[in-house]
C-alpha cells in the first residue's frame, strides 16, 4: 500500500529536520551530500499491512502559499509541524488545516507536530489551546524533538494507522457503494467545518 | 493473432504479420501447386522463403534500431503537421527551423548522452542510468525483440505503430482545433487543476492498453523467459513512446504558450537568489525570519557557480528526449544537481529541505529556460505512468509545476524586492528584448530589401553587369580580395529564363553567375537549403509510400496463395 504523506509547515519550524531524522534516523550527521532532502521514501508496518509511506516536503514560505495544492492532491495524509516557541507558526498550522479540508476534502488524515520540545523552557504556544484544537478537527497531536529524536515515530506511526485504516474502509466501502463516509470520520469533519473555523478565528488573537 | 484484434487496434484487423502456418503448408503442398491468376509465380521455393524470412528480419532489426526512415516523426506523416502547428508566422523558413530540430533531434540527443554522466539514487531500475534509452535493460529488450522467437510480437508493435499514426490524424485534428480556439479566447491555467487533454489522454490510453495486452504474449516468449513482466511494461512502454513522439508530442505541444513562457521567463531573468532570500544560503543568525530587508546588508551566499550551472545545463536538454521516462528522469536529475549545488554552499552535514530547494528549482528554471519547456510539461504529465505519481518522480513534477505556476503568476509582492527595483527589471529587460528583436527584424528588412533589389533588375531592362575574366577571379583569390567590377567587360547576353514559370519566391532564379554578388550568398544558401529540406521530405515521403505499397502487394499476394492453398486442401 503506497501512501502519501505531505509535509507543512512554516520556514524554520524544522520539517527538513524531521523527515530526516525519522527516515534516516540521523540528525544533521555524516550525511550524504546528493541526497534529496525534501523527499522520503519509507516501508513501515501497520498491523499486517505493508505501506510505504512517500513523504512530500513543502516550502513554507508565505511566496509560496497559493501552489500548495499541487501538492496536497491525492494525499492520503499530512504532518502539520509548528514550533513550540513561535506562536506565529502554529497560526499557520490553522490555515493548513483549513485549506487541507477545502481542497482535499474530509478524508485527508491531520496529525499536528509542535516541535523543539526540547526548547520547551521558551514555550510560546499553550498546551491547551493545542489540544482542544486539534481534538475539535479531528486531528491527533504530538510533540517532537527531531534534535533529541523525540515523538517521531508516534507522529508517523499515528498517521500511517489512519490512513492504513481509511484506505481499507475505502476499499470495503467502494465494494457496498459509493457511501465513502465511515462513522467516526464523518463526525470529525462536521466538527472541523464549523467549530474549527470559529476556533482559529478565536485563538489567533493570543 | 489475438493481438491484433486487442482494443488498441480494432482496425486493419486483416494486416496481419505473414503467418508461418500457411508458408509451412505451401512447401509441403509443392508438387500440386498450379497458380492460376498470377501467372509466372511457382510454389515457395525453401530458398525463396529463408530469402523473405531475412527480408522480414532485417525490416524488422531495421526498425528496432530506428535505421528505419520513417523513424523519428516520419518526415511523411508528421513534416507537414508539424510545419501546419508551428507556422505562427506566415514565413516558412521560421516554420521550418522547428521541424528541422525534430529532424535532427537524434543528433542533440546522442550529444546529451555524452554530457550526462550523473546517476541518481532511485529504486526505479530504469533510472538508475544516465538515460534510460541507454540503459542495458533496454539494449537487452531491443536485442531480444530482433530474434527470429519475437518476430511476431515484433510484427505486431509495427502494426500497432502504424495503425496508431492512422488513428492519431483525427486526434491531431482535435488538437489543431481546440489550439486555434484558445488562441482565439485565451483562457489562464488554475493552479491546481490543469484542463485535461483527452486527445493526448486518449493517445496514452491507447499505448498502455496495447502493452497490457501485450505484455502476457511478451512474457511467455523465449527470449523474454528470464525477464519479470513488471520490469518489461516501463522498457516497452518507453520504446513505443520513442517511436510515437512526434505524433504524442504533436498532441501535448503549445508553441504560442511556450513562446509566451520563454518571453516572461527573459522579462524576469533579473531575479537572483538574494530575491528568494534563501533561508539556507542566509549567513546563519538568531534574527527572526521577518528580518528580510535585511539581506542585502548582509549579502546571501550564493551556490558554487561550476556546481550552479549543471543543473542548468541538464534541465536544458529536457526539449529533445523522446519519451516521458526519459523527460521525467531529466528532472530528477536536475534536482539532484540542484541539491548538490545548494549543499556546497551550506555548512557541512547541513541539507537543503523544500523550503530551500523549490525557490532555487525556480530560480533554475528561470535561468536555464528551457525550450518547449510548457510543452515537454504537458507531455509528461500527459504519458507519465500512473504509478510514478506518488512517487519521488511525482514529487519531483509538483516542484516543476509549482515553479512553472510561481513563475507565471509572479509579482512584485512574491519576492524580496521593492516595488519599484520590480518594476525597473522588468523594463530593463523588456528593453532589451524589444531592442533586440527590433534589430533582428532590421536585418532580416535589410535582407529582404537586398533581395528584392538583386532580384529586380533582371525584371525590368538586362543591366550592364561587368564580367569578370577567370584570370582576375584567381588573382583576386590568391591576394585575398574580391574581384574588382569597375574594370571588366559587359556581358554579352541577358540571363537566361528559366525553363518554367516560377513563382516570384524563388529570388535567384533567373540569375546568372554574373549577376551574383558575394552579398547574394546568404540568401542563396538559404534557398537552397529551403530546397533541399523540401526536396528531402518529398523523398521520404515517396519512401514511405512505396514501402506502403508493397507492403500491401505481399499481403494481397499472400492472401492470394492462402486462398488458393485452401482451395487446394479442401479438394
Amino acid at each position: 500500500m503506497r501512501l502519501k504523506v505531505v509535509l507543512l509547515g512554516e520556514g524554520r519550524v524544522g520539517k527538513t529536520s524531521i523527515l530526516f531524522r525519522y527516515i534516516r534516523n540521523e540528525f544533521q550527521e555524516k550525511q550524504q551530500s546528493t541526497l534529496q532532502a525534501s523527499y522520503m521514501d519509507k516501508r513501515i508496518k501497520v498491523g499486517s499491512v505493508d505501506a510505504q509511506l512517500s513523504v512530500w516536503d513543502t516550502a513554507g514560505q508565505e511566496r509560496f502559499h497559493a501552489l500548495g495544492p499541487i501538492y496536497y492532491r491525492d494525499a492520503d495524509g499530512a504532518l502539520l509541524v509548528y514550533d513550540i516557541t513561535n506562536s506565529e507558526s502554529f497560526t499557520k498550522v490553522r490555515k493548513w488545516v483549513k485549506e487541507l479540508r477545502k481542497i482535499v476534502g474530509n478524508d485527508i488524515n491531520i496529525v499536528i507536530a509542535g516541535n523543539k520540545i526540547d526548547l520547551e523552557r521558551n514555550r510560546q504556544v499553550s498546551e491547551a489551546e493545542v489540544l482542544e484544537y486539534a481534538k475539535s478537527v479531528g486531528a491527533s497531536h504530538f510533540y517532537t524533538s527531531a534534535k533529541q529524536n523525540l515523538g517521531l515515530e508516534e507522529c508517523f506511526n499515528e498517521l500511517a494507522t489512519k490512513m492504513v485504516a481509511q484506505n481499507k474502509a475505502k476499499f470495503a466501502g467502494g465494494v457496498a457503494g459509493l457511501g465513502v463516509p465511515k462513522g467516526g470520520k464523518s463526525k470529525l469533519v462536521v466538527v472541523d467545518d464549523t467549530g474549527g473555523g470559529k476556533k482559529s478565528g478565536g485563538g489567533s488573537c493570543c | 493473432m489475438s493481438l491484433e484484434s486487442s482494443p488498441a487496434a480494432p482496425v486493419g484487423v486483416d494486416a496481419a504479420p505473414p503467418a508461418p502456418p500457411p508458408i509451412t503448408r505451401s512447401s509441403s503442398s509443392t508438387g500440386h501447386y498450379s497458380s492460376t491468376s498470377m501467372g509466372q509465380s511457382t510454389p515457395i521455393s525453401s530458398s525463396r522463403k529463408s530469402e523473405l524470412l531475412m527480408e522480414a528480419r532485417s525490416a524488422r532489426q531495421k526498425w528496432l534500431t530506428n535505421q528505419d526512415p520513417s523513424y523519428d516523426e516520419s518526415g511523411s506523416s508528421d513534416g507537414p503537421l508539424l510545419l501546419s502547428k508551428t507556422s505562427l508566422g506566415s514565413e516558412f523558413s521560421t516554420s521550418l527551423e522547428p521541424f528541422l530540430d525534430h529532424l535532427y533531434g537524434p543528433l542533440s540527443t546522442h550529444h546529451i548522452n555524452n554530457l550526462t554522466h550523473l546517476t541518481l539514487p532511485s529504486s526505479n531500475p530504469l533510472l538508475s542510468n544516465p538515460l534510460p534509452s541507454e540503459s542495458p535493460s533496454y539494449s537487452t529488450l531491443i536485442s531480444n525483440l530482433s530474434t527470429p522467437e519475437a518476430s511476431d510480437i515484433c510484427s505486431s508493435m509495427m502494426n500497432f505503430v502504424e495503425q496508431f499514426r492512422e488513428k492519431s490524424e483525427d486526434l491531431l485534428k482535435a488538437r489543431a482545433s481546440i489550439l486555434e480556439s484558445k488562441r482565439i479566447a485565451p483562457f489562464k491555467y488554475s493552479d491546481s487543476s490543469p484542463p485535461l487533454n483527452l486527445e493526448a489522454e486518449s493517445a496514452s490510453k491507447l499505448i498502455n492498453q496495447y502493452v497490457t495486452n501485450l505484455l502476457p504474449q511478451i512474457s511467455s516468449s523465449p527470449p523474454f523467459s528470464t525477464s519479470k513482466p513488471e520490469d518489461l511494461e516501463p522498457l516497452i512502454t518507453m520504446f513505443l513512446h520513442r517511436k510515437l513522439y512526434g505524433i504524442c508530442e504533436a498532441l501535448t505541444s503549445d508553441v504560442q504558450d511556450d513562446d509566451n513562457f520563454a518571453e516572461r521567463l527573459s522579462e524576469l531573468s533579473f531575479i537572483n537568489f538574494e530575491h528568494f532570500d534563501i533561508t539556507c544560503l542566509q549567513p546563519p543568525a538568531e534574527e527572526e525570519r521577518d528580518s528580510v530587508a535585511s539581506t542585502e546588508s548582509t549579502g546571501s551566499r550564493e551556490p558554487r557557480q561550476d556546481l550552479w550551472d549543471v543543473p542548468l545545463n541538464t534541465l536544458r536538454n529536457i526539449s529533445t528526449l523522446k519519451s516521458p521516462i526519459e523527460k521525467i528522469q531529466n528532472i530528477l536529475q536536475t534536482s539532484s544537481e540542484i541539491t548538490t549545488a545548494l549543499t556546497s554552499a551550506l555548512p557541512p552535514g547541513d541539507l537543503p529541505g523544500a523550503d530551500d530547494f523549490l525557490p532555487a528549482f525556480i530560480l533554475c528554471i528561470l535561468r536555464s529556460n528551457p525550450s518547449n519547456f510548457k510543452s515537454s510539461l504537458s507531455y509528461i504529465q500527459s504519458y507519465m505512468p500512473h504509478s510514478m505519481q506518488i512517487s519521488e518522480e511525482g514529487y519531483v513534477l509538483a516542484n516543476v509545476m509549482s515553479g512553472v505556476s510561481f513563475l507565471e503568476n509572479l509579482d512584485e509582492g512574491s519576492l524580496s524586492i521593492s516595488k519599484e527595483d520590480f518594476r525597473l527589471g522588468v523594463e530593463k529587460r523588456r528593453a532589451e528584448i524589444s531592442s533586440r528583436i527590433q534589430k533582428s527584424k532590421e536585418k532580416e528588412r535589410s535582407i529582404m530589401i537586398e533581395k528584392l533589389a538583386v532580384s529586380a533588375p533582371p525584371l525590368r531592362s538586362p543591366p550592364s553587369f561587368p564580367e569578370i575574366t577567370a584570370r582576375e577571379v584567381r588573382s583576386a583569390r590568391l591576394s585575398n580580395t574580391l574581384p574588382s567590377r569597375s574594370n571588366s567587360y559587359i556581358p554579352s547576353s541577358p540571363p537566361p529564363p528559366p525553363p518554367f514559370p516560377v513563382k516570384k519566391r524563388y529570388s535567384y532564379i533567373s540569375h546568372t553567375a554574373d549577376t551574383l554578388g558575394i552579398n547574394d550568398v546568404e540568401g542563396l544558401l538559404r534557398e537552397y537549403k529551403e530546397l533541399v529540406y523540401t526536396c528531402e521530405r518529398l523523398v521520404k515521403e515517396r519512401e514511405e509510400e512505396t514501402r506502403r505499397r508493397d507492403k500491401k502487394e505481399r499481403e494481397d499476394k499472400r492472401r492470394q496463395m492462402e486462398g488458393e492453398l485452401e482451395g487446394y486442401d479442401n479438394e
